[in-house]
């Protein structure tokens, strides 16, 4: 019997080559989608959901909200916020505070690793964040003051396969540290990066006692490192920059609403500074899983995943199925109205109608299976282009056998109710007379395919136009022919910064090829890390209602950007590079109250312990991509980059780029001997930030172009079989003096009706669909009327290539021939 | 072996409803070899596939080796089908995609025999038929003569205590007709009932009696021996 079955099955596709290929590749295409995408959307849901206890580890994010309505969502808290509830509430179990630092790792004479993501915290980290660790004899984990405790990777990356214990590092060629320890890496899916962690009780210690000048930490036997105590102003007063990210793990059994409803009471208990005590100030606690796909606060510690993403993703993964599996139903339903003779001649052998099901499930389970097969590497390769492979979670194979089954199975059942079960009531008719082979589902099933394509199509034209838009929007500055690298971190905090940076100056001004070079503390493309919502007018109490962004700058800033200034003047050089005046942007003079930009011009604002004067006000422009609406920004005159990282930006004239880049290189080498010239284009930098939009329009112009091919290739079959059905028709109409042309209409009209009625059902849910998705962007494109247009007229222009070429044939073929055979 | 009683049989469509068996009765004894014959849509094949338990009468009463089967369920007229019944086709009804050997398999794939008992069955049979030889061969690739004897041999493999036969040498030029009525005749006289359907007064012949319908009724009835 099974081998009678699968005989069957052979021959059947065998004899149905064109048929069998389509309903193949169909499901080729709707498997390895489904595949690549279930795994991209299990990697982005399942961020944080690896450590031990996840569900007791908390973030506690800052909440402030001020009389004026101002609100302050922050990712970071103060010191004091996680080390009182630990103190006061029993439901707490541990607790930690991190600051994170990018820098650069030096260990013997040669070796050198950039962009290594260090972070101070408490000893407690790894009680929260638990991971195996291998320790050094001589020492415990975050307990030498000189200790360090490093990633299997970064360690790998370090030292190769010697053994990294106590061997020495060197951060931004300063502080050397010991390796203490390693700790097993922490998967790709968690929010937290991070390569190294030392203690906070380091940083002080070497904050006091590492001599700047001489590259040399002096030893201090008498230091002395006060425990930090939540119930002091000084832990609840960090600027924003400086501020940690605190982390909770509660007792098994604990409800964080229990701990949450005690916040307010607690917060009475300390010394708040009266900014704070005017804020409302309250704590987010955001569950560790939920931070990577729901968290979208400023200060984020990296770039987060994004819901409605997911959200898109699943849906591209249900409509591209639903399309190949709609596709490979159909194909199968009309290959089996050419096998009713097959099955009636079964039935009357004897079989039973749950025989032929069975048969017919056999076949359909079969195809999916051997389809699947070749799908999985396709799927392998999709995948491995965007997640690493250990990423791949084995239990896709449970979700993909399931939507197997459930294809297989319907995809049986659909035509053997449809068409096999009410046909044999009529008996020895079906086999002694011409079987009725109409099937009214397969309008309905064109209709399914092209509506969801045509969606697809809609949404990637949609997106492309906002892609486009976004590239092609004034953004207000110019990063044509400009290069930034980050300024050199040796010179972080390094007091002959001034006099170096003007040397460096100097020498690149000599070049023919520099037009101009600046310093500054972010550039566009990159994120404003300071904020500032206590600026005021000079002598006067409260703040301006507004948080503003700091961006410290020079005087060439605006000349390296072409940023516009349309009121006042330029900052002037200044030998130490600091001054007092600032510069502003129009928005951030509009929310200072300025009716004008001149208006604004030498008023005194108060920054932090410094009245500044306003100078100049600059035109609005785009610090940052079009999904962020634009900031008031106040730039000021210092290179007090605290701890973060600075730029220098140069600006070229188009002549021998290379030959001038290779210039600076000397000049920072000379200046800057032991750090390498690593530069970037700005204006690759600024459209990196779309990167993640990109990724997704590929994602969908792709699934958008396999649906419609996929669809073709199912109308295609269709058209086929009802060519081949009414080829006695089409005869008779030729022979009555049809004329080809005539013969083609027919035939295609059929079919192209059910695409307009798509193309009409696909309009409204496309554009809910793209409207949706650009809600996201503070500036977007409109949706025009034309969109829809291209969509439409493309499905039914392809629509009606795949069937006129099969149209023709049969309208040209000779109808003697067909009427012979009937 | 069969006795039906005032059988019936209406087709409705929208406007009206015709009848294709007006109260039919007759009786067919086991071992006979009955020829229905009468002109087009006199509902000779509606009741052959009643007879077969295809389809449902409207009324009547169908007796079957002594069981009222007219109000049987699908499934035990499936049972009774293809324990008792064999079919012959005037378009020999074989699957394009079985070989010879394949397709006389199937009824005995249907009713659960072994399947070293299947292959025995088969082999007799084919080697009755003289068709031994082309039981690779695939329908396709044999004379007309040949697939209906294939088709022959598939009706009776499972030795069927009845076959019927519809127009059985409709297909076929004249002495491959013969040749079929040639084993229909053996397999009468082996024991079998055959109740044929034919157009063919030549066929009609061979029979032991002729029954003569006309609108769904029985008109006239010949004894031949």
């Amino acid at each position: 019997m099974k081998s009678h079955i699968i005989n069957t099955i052979i021959r059947n596709l065998v004899k149905k080559k064109f048929l069998s290929l389509t309903k193949i590749l169909g499901l080729i295409i709707g498997y390895s989608i489904f595949m690549f995408l279930v795994v991209k959307i299990q990697h982005e849901t399942n961020y944080d959901q690896f450590w031990n206890h996840s569900e007791s580890v908390y973030r506690v994010a800052l909440d402030l909200k001020y009389e004026n309505g101002e609100q302050v969502k922050s990712a970071k808290n103060f010191h004091g916020a996680s080390e009182l509830l630990n103190l006061e509430l029993p439901e707490i179990l541990n607790h930690c505070n991190f600051n994170k630092d990018v820098v650069t790792i030096f260990s013997g004479s040669t070796q050198k690793i950039q962009d290594v993501d260090f972070v101070f915290s408490d000893p407690s980290f790894f009680d929260v964040f638990e991971r195996k660790i291998i320790k050094s004899e001589n020492t415990g984990v975050l307990k030498n003051i000189h200790g360090v405790v490093i990633s299997q990777s970064f360690a790998h990356k370090l030292f190769g396969n010697e053994n990294p214990l106590n061997k020495e590092i060197t951060v931004n060629e300063g502080w050397k540290f010991v390796v203490d320890a390693v700790f097993e890496d922490i998967p790709d899916n968690s929010h937290l990066k991070i390569d190294v962690v030392a203690t906070y009780k380091s940083l002080f210690y070497y904050m006091r006692n590492f001599d700047n000048t001489r590259q040399i930490l002096i030893d201090n036997p008498n230091f002395t490192y006060k425990q930090p105590d939540p119930y002091t102003v000084r832990r609840w007063r960090t600027p924003v920059a400086y501020r940690p990210y605190c982390y909770i793990k509660l007792k098994e059994g604990t409800n964080i609403n229990t701990v949450e409803s005690k916040v307010a009471a607690l917060l009475t208990k300390v010394p708040l500074p009266q900014n704070l005590k005017d804020s409302n100030m309250a704590f987010n606690f955001q569950p560790i899983k939920d931070i990577h796909l729901k968290s979208n606060l400023d200060h984020e510690i990296s770039a987060n995943g994004n819901t409605k993403q997911v959200l898109f993703l699943s849906i591209i993964i249900f409509v591209v199925l639903f399309v190949c599996a709609i596709n490979f139903i159909s194909l199968n339903t009309i290959s089996n109205l050419e096998l009713l003779k097959n099955y009636a001649i079964r039935l009357f052998s004897g079989a039973t109608y749950t025989q032929i099901f069975q048969l017919m499930f056999v076949e359909s389970f079969l195809i999916n299976a051997l389809s699947l097969l070749i799908s999985l590497p396709i799927a392998y390769a999709l995948i491995t282009t965007q997640l690493p492979a250990h990423t791949i979670d084995l239990s896709i194979l449970l979700y993909v056998v399931f939507v197997l089954i459930l294809i297989a199975f319907s995809a049986a059942l659909i035509p053997f109710l449809s068409v096999v079960k009410n046909r044999f009531t009529s008996g020895l008719k079906i086999v002694g007379q011409k079987i009725n082979q109409n099937w009214r589902g397969q309008k309905l099933m064109v209709t399914a395919q092209f509506s969801i394509t045509i969606i697809l199509i809609v949404c990637t034209i949609g997106i492309y136009k906002q892609m486009q838009f976004m590239m092609q929007t004034d953004l207000g500055f110019n990063g044509k022919q400009t290069l930034f690298s980050f300024s050199p971190m040796t010179m972080n905090q390094h007091p002959d910064i001034p006099v170096k940076l003007s040397t460096f100056r100097n020498e690149l001004l000599t070049l023919k090829g520099v037009n101009s070079f600046s310093t500054s503390s972010s550039i566009p493309g990159q994120t404003t890390p300071r904020l500032n919502n206590q600026v005021k007018a000079v002598h006067t109490a409260g703040p301006f209602p507004a948080t503003f962004n700091e961006v410290s700058i020079d005087d060439a800033y605006l000349k390296t950007y072409n940023i516009k200034l349309i009121a006042g003047e330029n900052l002037s050089f200044q030998n130490d590079w600091v001054s007092n005046d600032i510069l502003i942007n129009q928005t951030a003079a509009k929310d200072m109250g300025f009716l004008s930009a001149n208006n604004a011009i030498g008023n005194r604002v108060t920054l932090g312990k410094h009245d500044c004067t306003i100078r100049g006000v600059i035109e609005d422009y785009h610090h940052t991509s079009l999904h962020n609406a634009i900031k008031p920004t106040i730039y000021a005159q210092n290179i007090r980059w605290d701890h973060s990282v600075g730029y220098y930006s140069f600006q070229l004239n188009s002549d021998n780029v290379t030959g001038t880049i290779s210039q600076i290189t000397q000049i920072w080498n000379r200046l800057y001997p032991k750090e390498e010239f690593i530069y970037n284009f700005s204006e690759a930098s600024f459209a990196s930030q779309y990167e993640s939009d990109q990724k997704f329009n590929q994602i969908l112009t792709y699934s958008a172009c396999l649906a419609l091919l996929v669809s073709c290739l199912g109308l295609l079959g269709l058209t086929l079989f009802n060519i081949k059905k009414r080829l006695k028709e089409i005869s008779i109409r030729k022979v009555s003096g049809a004329s080809v042309k005539q013969i083609i209409i027919m035939l295609n009209i059929d079919f192209i009706k059910w695409v307009l009625v798509a193309f009409v059902i696909s309009i409204p849910i496309s554009w809910y669909a793209i409207n949706t998705w650009l809600e996201d962007f503070a500036y977007r494109t409109s949706i025009d009327w034309w969109i829809f247009g291209i969509a439409g007229f493309a499905s039914i222009l392809i629509a009606l290539t795949t069937i006129s070429w099969q149209s023709f044939k049969a309208a040209t073929s000779n109808p003697v021939k067909a009427l012979k055979e009937e | 072996m069969i006795k039906i009683t005032d059988l019936e049989k209406y087709y409705k469509t929208e406007e009206l409803q015709t009848i294709a068996l007006n109260k039919l009765s007759f009786d067919v004894k086991k071992g006979e070899f009955v020829a229905i014959m009468g002109p087009s849509g006199c509902g000779k094949s509606t009741l052959l596939n009643i007879l077969g338990m295809l389809d449902d009468s409207d009324g009547g009463s169908f007796i079957f080796n002594g069981e009222e089967v007219i109000h049987y369920n699908e499934r035990k007229r499936a049972n009774i089908r293809k324990h008792n019944i064999g079919f012959v086709f005037q378009s020999f009804n074989l699957i394009d995609q079985l070989t010879v050997f394949e397709n006389v398999e199937l009824p005995l794939i249907y009713t659960g025999v072994k399947k070293a008992e299947r292959k025995k069955k088969v082999h007799e049979v084919l080697e009755k038929m003289q068709i031994m030889h082309r039981r690779k061969h695939f329908p396709q690739q044999l004379s007309g003569g040949q697939q209906q004897r294939v088709a022959v041999a598939r009706a009776v493999v499972n030795n069927p205590k009845l076959i019927l036969a519809d127009e059985p040498t409709g297909n076929l030029d004249s002495s491959n007709g013969n040749e079929v009525m040639d084993l229909l005749t053996e397999l009468n006289k082996q024991g079998t009932t055959i109740i044929m359907v034919t157009h063919s007064e030549h066929d009609a012949k061979f029979s032991h009696r002729i029954i003569r319908m006309l609108d769904g009724q029985k008109v006239i009835e010949n004894s031949l021996i």
